[in-house]
């Protein structure tokens, strides 16, 4: 009957058992091993979840369709950043992949839930954990300034947010979403609302509260970026779409322009800023500020196909930056730098490389048939259909412009005749072919998954 | 029924570009070219079979499975036969086959043959889809695959530094357009519910009549990108740099004509609206007129080419704004013959001589004959000499344009046929005239080369006959009207032009040079040279908007790059640090120490010069403007 804990459990069972044993053996393999298949357990039992169509909802969890794709989301974009970690880990092998299970965790928790109180634990577990991750190569100034940027502001936002929550718990005597929603807020509520706004609006990088990510992302560990790419930003993401469709429904007039206008500003600052990086990193550091952008088109519409087409984006946008970051670590790792104009001849000396990049991109940029083209289109849909055109409009010029720089990165690929030496190791082939697949697959309307993210977001409303 | 089977036309492709991509190195180079084209025979033979039982029955076949559920709405994906889905893809996987074949001998010494089938391969197959589908999400779909794997093809010869940058040209300013017809199939969504090509002609008919204008603009937008119309046609020219035979393929005889097939698939919507296809209509010739006009004077072998094709599509355009939609289909079919004739002809010339620029070249019609008879006939169908093809698409379209009884447009038109007999024995006459004393190279052509083009002659020769049962056989019906003197006054200009172009050009009775000292024809002659300096007004504009997406971004750099100096500076002096105890040695203790002295201070500076206050600042202002949203937007 608590079947439905036996996910969350096991990636508390993993960091655990993985420490344990390394302080018997001193090993790189087990504690890779371990992290990855206890990731690939807890996602079929999400699946089984999934196919018995049952759900859970005692104590502070609860474990639903909305979790469940979410909690899925996150471990796919723990398993990218696993199974290359060891390519760029040299020691400590078993502190960094218990953290990671430990943040996987906390952002499991973080959206499975209907309490605030488990929210924030959830969101702090998750942070925490990451700090050190971030920091994890301290010989190189950047990973430690990175650390420090995340900790510091990462610190302001958790502030603010569990101030939002004191608001709320104030003026209503409880911290239940379900509860929440029928009871009235009174004076304190816009204050509460704005707060929880920032708050989330610094975990998911939205402008004017997106200086952090940047720096973080240059300096943490590529495999790193990449999870703080693909699952930590989603975790905000989920948050945000768990608080305000259901619980702040009464607000909604209020929060929908907030949202727009935090979209608007997001995408375009996002894309402005990546047009001249040079630093791949730190352009798709740019580019995934303005692809939150496009998440938050569906917040503010709210309908249940806005809401889908979020929660579309969000694993479109896992999948492709996700893989992206893996993939250019890869070829960093090889070639030793991280500037676009060194990726030339990189389409002739690894094809499989390339053209997995070059796919990502593409999706990123919103080019069909990937899966950035099907989630994109149908959030311009629901803006169109909810009278947002304005809204919809500059989402797609953004996603022209972002094309410029996308395109750039696979002119550098393929269009310059140079001989690199480039040896990418069998771990990033396999993430090559896996987002090559599934990149196609999502962008071809591959009818499962959409639906699950369709009936996701209808237990938002 | 061999229509049933429709949809096996691009899938070999796909398979193909799939093994040439992924086994590249490990595959022979001759293997690769002759995988894609065995597969683009299939499609061929299929398409084929599928155009006679068409012609024969004029039956129609709908095929279509659920794709995915969106809401409430059940979005569906399928194929559609019909004589203009079956004519499309005769266009396509012929010109693709001959092209294929004309490919296996013009790349053979180059290296990453396996790509270049790859690439191929992957266009024919988007581009027969593109024809296939039964609905604008999937026809999107394929249209920005093709768009890429133009992007790809362009860019192919990587030796050449305008290769990259043509290539991003082209993708750029066709995503204008893509994005317009995106605009436009997501309005009609949101009013219809489908995006069916059936469902949406039945049902358009209940939206209000400036929201069909808005979206048949739209859709229009589309077509203009892809199909290089003003004022989005500046990539073409600079689409050239890519090798030959996607220049034919590409850039002349299919993705091109994409917008046209658009445009004559939605038919039954603008027929309805008067307005929208006088703006196509004016479209249409205005850019007819400027390919003309520009092509008078260019140099470079292919780029005449690229100008001839602007000025042709603008007549297919133009005969779908004055509604003679199977006249522009006509059109289509024949200039798809001729111009990919002519490309793979420059193709030959440009492999034998190695150079570009016409004005250097002549005397080619010493290198055997065939290539510039076969070469002859697509000039002289180009032209609208009769009895060939292009005289009587052109034609045909004149009729239409007659129905409509709007001179202007009459006179524009005939105006722009008279520029093509000029333009392109200008052409033929400089580089196979045997009046010059030139060289010519000792390279010659096989037969692979040389056959493809033949073919293509034959076709262009004898397409003429088919007008009238091509008429039949078309949805439309286009009434030949009792314009035989404005027919016959037509055809008159038009072999005014050529006799003229035969005059300068050929037998140089009219010295050219004499005419140039003129001031008047001085300026004319800078301005065609230069396409009406379009091309580097846009490069002005783009370079202003660049430079103001960089002043927007020194703005976000401001704050971060006060914060990265800042930190960079601390974490540089915990970094050292930590290295310092990590040597375990006496100087690193000592610097440590020294440097977590100077490390504090400096920290405390930097906290009191910025950092944290601009931090600190752009929270409260951002709290502060959401706070202010949150009241106002509450009412």
């Amino acid at each position: 009957m608590y079947f439905e804990l036996t996910p969350y459990l096991i990636m508390l069972i993993v960091p655990l058992t993985v420490v344990a044993i390394d302080l018997v053996i001193n090993s790189k393999r087990i504690p890779y091993l371990l992290t990855i298949i206890g990731i690939l357990i807890s996602i079929s039992l999400f699946l089984d979840i999934l196919l018995s169509g049952t759900s859970f909802n005692k104590y502070m969890i609860s474990v639903n369709k909305f979790s469940i794709y979410l909690s899925i989301i996150f471990l796919i974009g723990g398993i990218l950043t696993a199974t290359v970690s060891n390519e760029f880990l040299e020691s400590a092998h078993a502190e960094f992949y218990s953290l990671l299970s430990f943040s996987l965790l906390g952002m499991m928790l973080a959206v499975s839930t209907k309490n605030l109180i488990m929210i924030y634990i959830g969101m702090e577990l998750a942070s925490l954990s990451l700090i050190p991750l971030v920091s994890f190569f301290k010989k190189k100034e950047k990973s430690t300034e990175a650390a420090l940027k995340y900790l510091i502001l990462n610190g302001i936002s958790s502030a603010l947010f569990i101030y939002g929550i004191s608001l709320f718990y104030v003026s209503t005597s409880t911290t239940n979403l379900i509860q929440l929603s029928k009871i009235s807020l009174g004076p304190l509520s816009l204050p509460a609302l704005a707060f929880v706004v920032v708050g989330i609006g610094f975990k998911i990088s939205a402008v004017p509260f997106h200086f952090w990510a940047p720096d973080t992302f240059e300096g943490a560990p590529t495999p790193i970026t990449s999870f703080l790419s693909s699952s930590s930003k989603k975790m905000g993401f989920g948050v945000a779409l768990l608080i305000f469709p259901m619980a702040l429904a009464s607000y909604q007039a209020n929060w929908t322009t907030v949202f727009a206008i935090l979209a608007v500003g997001t995408m375009t600052l996002g894309n402005i800023a990546a047009i001249k990086q040079e630093n791949i990193k730190r352009m798709l550091a740019y580019s995934s500020i303005s692809q939150s952008g496009y998440i938050l088109i569906g917040l503010a519409v709210a309908t249940k196909i806005g809401l889908a087409g979020s929660l579309i984006q969000i694993l479109a946008h896992n999948l492709g930056s996700g893989a992206a970051f893996i993939l250019i670590g890869g070829i960093a790792l090889t070639i030793n730098t991280e500037l676009i104009e060194e990726f030339k001849g990189l389409g002739k000396s690894s094809p499989l490389i390339a053209l997995a990049l070059t796919i990502c991109l593409l999706s990123l940029g919103g080019i069909p048939p990937f899966a950035g083209f099907l989630s994109k289109f149908i959030l311009f849909l629901s803006a169109i259909e909810e009278n947002m055109l304005w809204l919809a409009v500059i989402g797609i010029i953004n996603s022209a412009i972002s094309i410029y720089y996308y395109a750039n990165v696979i002119k550098n690929m393929y269009f310059y005749d140079k001989q690199i030496k480039s040896e990418i190791s069998r771990p990033f082939k396999i993430i090559a072919v896996f987002a090559i697949l599934s990149l196609i697959a999502v962008g071809l309307g591959y009818d499962p998954i959409l639906e699950l993210a369709i009936e996701a977001a209808n237990t938002l409303t | 029924m061999v229509m049933e089977y429709a949809w096996l036309i691009p899938v070999p492709l796909f398979i193909v570009f799939g093994i040439n991509i992924l086994l590249n190195k490990r595959l022979k180079n001759r293997t690769s070219g002759y995988l894609a084209t065995g597969a683009v025979a299939f499609s061929f033979i299929l398409s084929t079979l599928i155009f006679i039982s068409s012609l024969l029955t004029g039956s129609k076949f709908h095929g279509s499975v659920t794709w995915f559920q969106l809401g409430e709405h059940v979005i569906k994906a399928g194929y559609l036969i019909d004589p203009v889905s079956s004519l499309m893809l005769l266009v396509v996987s012929l010109v693709s086959f001959l092209v294929f074949i004309y490919s296996l001998e013009f790349m053979e010494d180059d290296r990453s043959k396996p790509r270049f089938f790859g690439e191929l391969a992957l266009f024919s197959g988007s581009m027969t889809g593109l024809v296939l589908a039964d609905n604008f999400l999937l026809m999107f779909i394929f249209w920005e695959l093709v768009g890429l794997c133009s992007y790809l093809l362009i860019g192919f010869w990587m030796e050449k530094s305008e290769a990259a940058s043509g290539s991003k040209k082209a993708f750029l300013i066709t995503r204008i357009g893509d994005i317009l017809m995106l605009s436009g199939i997501m309005l009609m969504f949101t009013q219809i519910g489908s995006f069916g090509f059936e469902e949406t002609f039945n049902s358009f008919g209940q939206l209000s009549g400036d929201l069909q204008t808005i979206t048949l603009l739209l859709l229009f937008g589309g077509a203009v990108g892809k199909s290089a119309q003003l004022p989005l046609q500046v990539w073409i020219p600079d689409a050239m740099v890519g090798p030959t035979p996607v220049s034919a393929l590409i850039h002349a005889a299919t993705m091109v004509k994409a917008g046209v097939y658009l445009l004559a698939r939605i038919s039954p919507l603008l027929s309805s609206s008067p307005l929208v296809t006088s703006i196509i209509a004016y479209f249409g010739i205005l850019t007819a007129l400027f390919g003309a006009y520009s092509a008078l004077t260019q140099k470079d072998i292919k780029e005449i080419l690229a100008y001839s094709t602007i000025s042709h599509i603008g007549f297919m355009v133009f005969a779908i704004g004055v509604m003679g939609y199977s006249a522009s289909l006509f059109h289509l079919f024949n200039h798809s013959a001729f111009k990919a004739l002519l490309f793979l002809a420059a193709g030959v010339v440009i492999t034998e001589t190695g150079k570009h620029d016409i004005t250097k070249m002549g005397n080619f019609w010493k290198r055997g004959k065939l290539v510039p008879i076969a070469t002859l006939i697509g000039c002289l169908s180009l032209a609208g000499i009769p009895p060939l093809g292009g005289w009587f698409s052109k034609e045909m379209i004149l009729t239409a344009t007659m129905q409509g009884g709007n001179y202007i447009l009459v006179s524009l038109f005939i105006l722009a046929s008279f520029l093509s007999p000029i333009y392109i024995f200008r052409w033929y006459s400089l580089i196979f005239s045997t009046n010059r004393r030139k060289k010519v190279g000792d390279k010659s052509s096989g037969y692979l080369m040389v056959l493809p083009i033949v073919a293509l002659a034959t076709i262009a020769g004898l397409a003429g006959l088919f007008n009238s049962s091509f008429n039949e056989w078309m949805p439309w019906s286009l009434h030949h009207g009792s314009h035989a003197i404005l027919a016959i006054g037509s055809t008159l200009v038009v072999l005014t032009g050529f006799t003229l172009a035969i005059l300068i050009y050929h037998l140089k009775l009219i010295d050219i040079n004499r005419i140039k000292e003129n001031t008047l024809f001085e300026i004319l002659h800078k301005f065609s040279f230069n396409a009406l300096y379009i091309d580097d007004s846009y490069t002005k504009l783009g370079f202003k908007a660049f430079s103001f997406s960089i002043l927007a971004s020194k703005f976000d750099d401001k704050y971060v790059d006060g914060v990265i100096n800042a930190f960079g500076a601390f974490g540089r002096k915990v970094s050292s640090k930590s290295k310092s105890f990590d040597d375990i040695g006496i100087d690193g203790v000592v610097n440590g120490v020294a440097d977590s002295i100077k490390f504090s201070s400096s920290l405390a500076r930097k906290i009191q010069t910025g950092l944290v206050r601009d931090y600190s600042l752009w929270i409260l202002i951002g709290t502060i403007t959401i706070l202010i949203i949150l009241k106002i937007s509450g009412g």
